[in-house]
């Protein structure tokens, strides 16, 4: 979740060519959190970039918990009779149809709440362009559930704290500009495209049109976005009292969230990936 | 007891612009912000931390005076950053440094000097994100 005060950080930043935090508005993608676009991380459990070197790297033949025999959700996933039989006697974990995999763990945490951390089995040897629908799904899962644990403390004694300490709401979760910003970061992370190239695609506005567009919209922990599509604001128009004339930042842009954010379909669950207990 | 630990969580929920020594600098700036060293100091640092949020990395910064000029900043930083074999690069003015190891713990970070002529003690900002 971000602040009005992000913006001017984030417009600093993007000046100087430098673009790892604060918040812009943009007119393809509505707000964007350069945060949350930021794909590379110290923790090699955080951020897409670490989960897709995970995956590419593989590992050996994941473990099922000590304390369970069957992953979570075996159920849903439809394992067999046979395959769940096999888990239990050998301690490895499976896919729905037998196959064996490795184990990835992708953490979204934050203070005081902890956040969300999860592990998943994913199929051996699978080609480049699979590995890549595999890495999106689960890193659209884990956001999910990271917003939704967010959303979950909002209305709770740690709100309340946050405003007598910190100043200011703790509502962060699915706030406007997060998960489209996770989006944006992942095709970053993969290597689909660079974070100079992502963001020309996005098209900032200015800072003044963005601080507009926040005084006009309000902010953007207020206004959730429970999808991976941009919020976008038919207010980019202002009028520039210093040269009285009418300015639009988007004017010949398409208003719309750029293919290239589009292109990698998520596998669906418990075929190449499954949840594993972390 | 627990009135100590509620007093510590309060004060160190991301502090903003706390001096060195003070409860909120020890419980709440990252250790690796708190070892950023300072040269030729002529103001108290503050120190301030926004904590990291899913993909979204913390947000740390130091912030004092120098009396050294802003070359001679710029230059005792530069020599600290490759001690840690941090990737450098300039640009407008402003130091960047990513990637770097023992003994500098910052994963991604920049030092930004107040510009100007004849400023006797200038303005240091040393950000540092993903701590």
């Amino acid at each position: 979740m971000s602040t009005f005060p992000d913006i001017a950080e984030g417009y600093r930043r993007l000046q100087r060519g430098d673009a790892n935090y604060g918040l812009i508005y943009t007119c393809n993608a509505g707000w964007v959190d350069l945060g949350h676009m930021n794909p590379f991380n110290s923790d090699p459990l955080v951020g897409a970039h670490n989960l897709w070197r995970q995956l590419q790297a593989g590992g050996p033949d994941a473990q099922i918990s000590f304390w369970y025999d069957y992953p979570p959700e075996f159920r849903r996933a439809g394992y067999s009779k046979d395959v769940l039989q096999a888990m239990k006697s050998d301690k490895v974990a499976r896919l729905p149809d037998g196959g064996r995999g490795f184990k990835i763990t992708l953490k979204m945490a934050q203070p005081v709440t902890g956040g969300v951390t999860e592990s998943f089995l994913v199929r051996h040897e699978l080609p480049d362009q699979e590995k890549r629908s595999v890495a999106l799904a689960v890193f659209l899962m884990v956001s999910r559930a990271f917003e939704q644990h967010q959303f979950d403390w909002e209305f709770s004694l740690v709100d309340w704290l946050s405003q007598q300490l910190r100043g200011k709401p703790y509502d962060s979760g699915f706030s406007q500009e997060d998960l489209v910003s996770n989006l944006i970061g992942f095709y970053i992370g993969v290597g689909h495209v660079t974070k100079d190239q992502a963001i020309r695609m996005c098209h900032p506005v200015s800072r003044e049109t963005a601080e507009k567009v926040w005084q006009v919209h309000g902010a953007v922990g207020k206004n959730k976005n429970r999808s991976f599509e941009p919020d976008l604001s038919a207010r980019t128009g202002f009028i520039d009292n210093v040269n009285k004339v009418c300015r639009d930042d988007c004017i010949g842009q398409p208003r719309q969230f750029p293919r290239a954010f589009q292109q990698i379909v998520p596998a669906p669950y418990a075929k190449d990936f499954v949840l594993l207990r972390t | 007891m627990v009135v100590a630990a509620i007093y510590i969580f309060a004060v160190s929920w991301d502090p903003q612009k706390v001096p060195r020594g003070s409860v909120a600098y020890f419980f709440g700036i990252p250790a690796s912000v708190r070892a950023i060293p300072l040269v030729e100091p002529c103001r108290e640092p503050r120190y301030s931390y926004v904590g990291y949020e899913g993909t979204k990395g913390s947000f740390s910064t130091v912030e004092y005076g120098s009396a050294l000029d802003h070359d001679e900043v710029l230059a005792f930083y530069r020599d600290w950053f490759q001690r840690g074999n941090c990737a450098l690069r300039e640009d407008g003015g402003v130091l960047f440094a990513d990637r770097c190891s023992a003994p500098v713990h910052l994963f991604n970070s920049d030092v930004a000097i107040q510009e100007g002529i004849g400023i006797s003690c200038r303005t240091v900002t040393v950000t540092a994100i993903g701590e």
